[in-house]
């Protein structure tokens, strides 16, 4: 037990080597379990709002929102704002469903809202496409 | 004030008392209805009233010779394993990991909440800002061990036996109530403020200080427990919770001193009861011992309750470097990253537990003589 921690000489060679690298090593492990915790959780959270979303557009007053599909939901920054890509079906104009799922953003929002158990709602932001299509243009 | 007019003293002392503690205590007994002080050896100043006390009166309750950290006290329960399992470097590595994962120093996260017990919650506290502080912060600090010199810690006993040590208290809580009560408390002099304890808002500081003991003794016990499975985790062995030892040496009761009935303050200070078992922490470097009470009328009934400090925080900062600690925590595994920050809490602010337990030789027994393996402490 001497030689732990301390030496007049050379302070930071005398460190226990193998109580150093054991204590990072337990520490890693358990910030790379947190980490994998939470991507689960993010995931969770994405899963239950494009089921909230799709199920919310169906009942929308409106032809072409009821034809949007939600493909995905991915976070943006954080599970605060996530981005929804959507498929939009060839016979309307993406910029037109755009517009309107904007206008309809804070219904959609309260409708994600009930579905899920955060404090806040995150914000929405519509993409026309697929996460993959996005990536590789 | 003629020393004949004070409260009668009895102390046990390491080294004299400097001005300032002599002081402070000869304002403590010249205070109304003060019947007897008794000062142990790990006396210090600390606020209103020194820490290292224990005071008797007939009918005031002084909320200020009791502290803030009510039902501050110790747990100290065994092994069933060697104490050199855990002293292996890897194994202590991944122990004090694995503590300091699951025992947060401050406040858990509203996830990681754990529940106070049901005899806690039930019981309501004497006003409702203090339930609602019950309800919120107590929710989020039960099971937290604190800043300052509260810890947790692995020690080997003479037989090589690994036991568990915790120091902790009612958190915020324990602050809370005495700031509450001592808002309504009658101004007596000397900086003091005293209730009557045969009056609603005596009884009232009374219930709600019983209750910060025993949130306090529960938070002890699920800290042990989350201990064990940190210890569990990692050596495979298991608290034999039979053997506890359990004390607590912040706060006040009504005990029968020969033919006195007395409220018996504590501040810093153990209750020592003929064979009551005690627990006396050293620093974070040095031994501590279990103890059993001899029931001294003279220091009623009362023992030191740790080293106590030779150097204020300020004072250790000054004067202890990080390569200081280090030294003087050569035989104890302990997070080293966190040295800087713990200079306050070095083995060479407190006085040597030792030269504590030889001037009480009066107040306790020695049972058992434990050395630290491994110390966690919250910063």
């Amino acid at each position: 037990m001497s030689k732990r921690f301390f030496s007049r000489n050379d302070f930071s060679s005398s460190l226990d080597q193998e109580f150093a690298a054991a204590l990072e090593e337990e520490e890693a492990g358990r910030r790379r379990s947190l980490r994998r915790h939470e991507e689960h959780k993010t995931l969770q959270l994405c899963r239950q709002v494009q089921r909230a979303l799709n199920l919310a557009l169906a009942d929308l007053p409106s032809a072409d929102l009821g034809a949007v599909f939600v493909n995905d939901v991915v976070p943006a920054h954080g599970c605060g704002h996530l981005l929804v890509y959507v498929d939009v079906p060839d016979e309307c104009a993406v910029a037109d469903v755009l517009a309107e799922l904007r206008a309809h953003a804070p219904r959609l929002r309260a409708e994600v809202a009930r579905s899920i158990t955060r404090k806040r709602a995150p914000e929405l932001t519509f993409v026309p496409g697929s996460p993959e299509g996005d990536r590789h243009g | 004030m003629a020393e004949e007019a004070l409260a009668p003293i009895h102390s046990w002392l390491v080294a004299p008392l400097d001005d300032a503690v002599s002081s402070a205590i000869r304002r403590l007994r010249r205070a109304p209805d003060v019947q007897r002080v008794a000062v142990m050896p790990d006396v210090h100043l600390a606020e209103d009233v020194c820490v290292g006390i224990a005071v008797g009166t007939a009918g005031l309750l002084y909320p200020q010779a009791v502290g803030g950290d009510i039902g501050c006290g110790m747990f100290a329960v065994p092994f069933d394993c060697e104490a050199d399992r855990a002293r292996e470097p890897r194994s202590a590595a991944r122990i004090l990991a694995r503590l300091a994962a699951s025992i947060p120093a401050r406040r858990r996260n509203r996830r990681g909440a754990i529940a106070q017990p049901a005899a806690l919650s039930g019981a309501a506290l004497s006003d409702p800002k203090l339930e609602g502080v019950r309800r919120t912060v107590g929710a989020l600090e039960f099971a937290t061990v604190g800043g300052g010199n509260h810890f947790v810690e692995l020690q080997a006993d003479e037989t090589g036996r690994l036991w568990l040590m915790v120091h902790s208290g009612s958190r915020a809580l324990g602050p809370a109530i005495r700031d509450h009560h001592l808002a309504r408390a009658e101004p007596v002099g000397g900086g003091l403020k005293a209730l009557r304890a045969d009056r609603d808002e005596g009884a009232a500081y009374l219930s709600d200080a019983a209750w910060a003991r025993r949130f306090a003794d529960a938070n002890r016990r699920q800290i042990a427990r989350l201990a064990e499975e940190s210890v569990l985790g990692v050596v495979g062995a298991r608290l034999d919770w039979d053997a506890a030892i359990a004390t607590d040496h912040n706060h006040v009761e009504h005990d029968t001193h020969g033919a006195e009935r007395l409220w018996v303050h504590r501040k810093g200070a153990m209750p020592a009861w003929p064979e009551q078992r005690g627990v006396l922490p050293g620093s974070m470097g040095s031994a501590s011992y279990h103890v059993s009470g001899r029931g001294c009328a003279d220091a009623l009934c009362s023992s030191a309750h740790g080293a106590g400090r030779i150097l204020s925080r300020t004072d250790a900062r000054k004067s202890i470097s990080e390569r200081d600690l280090r030294s003087q925590m050569r035989d104890v595994w302990y997070d080293y990253r966190l040295s800087d920050r713990l200079r306050d809490e070095a083995p060479g602010a407190y006085k040597d537990i030792r030269a504590v337990a030889r001037a009480q030789r009066e107040l306790v027994k020695v049972d058992r003589v434990l050395r630290p393996v491994l110390n966690y402490k919250g910063v």
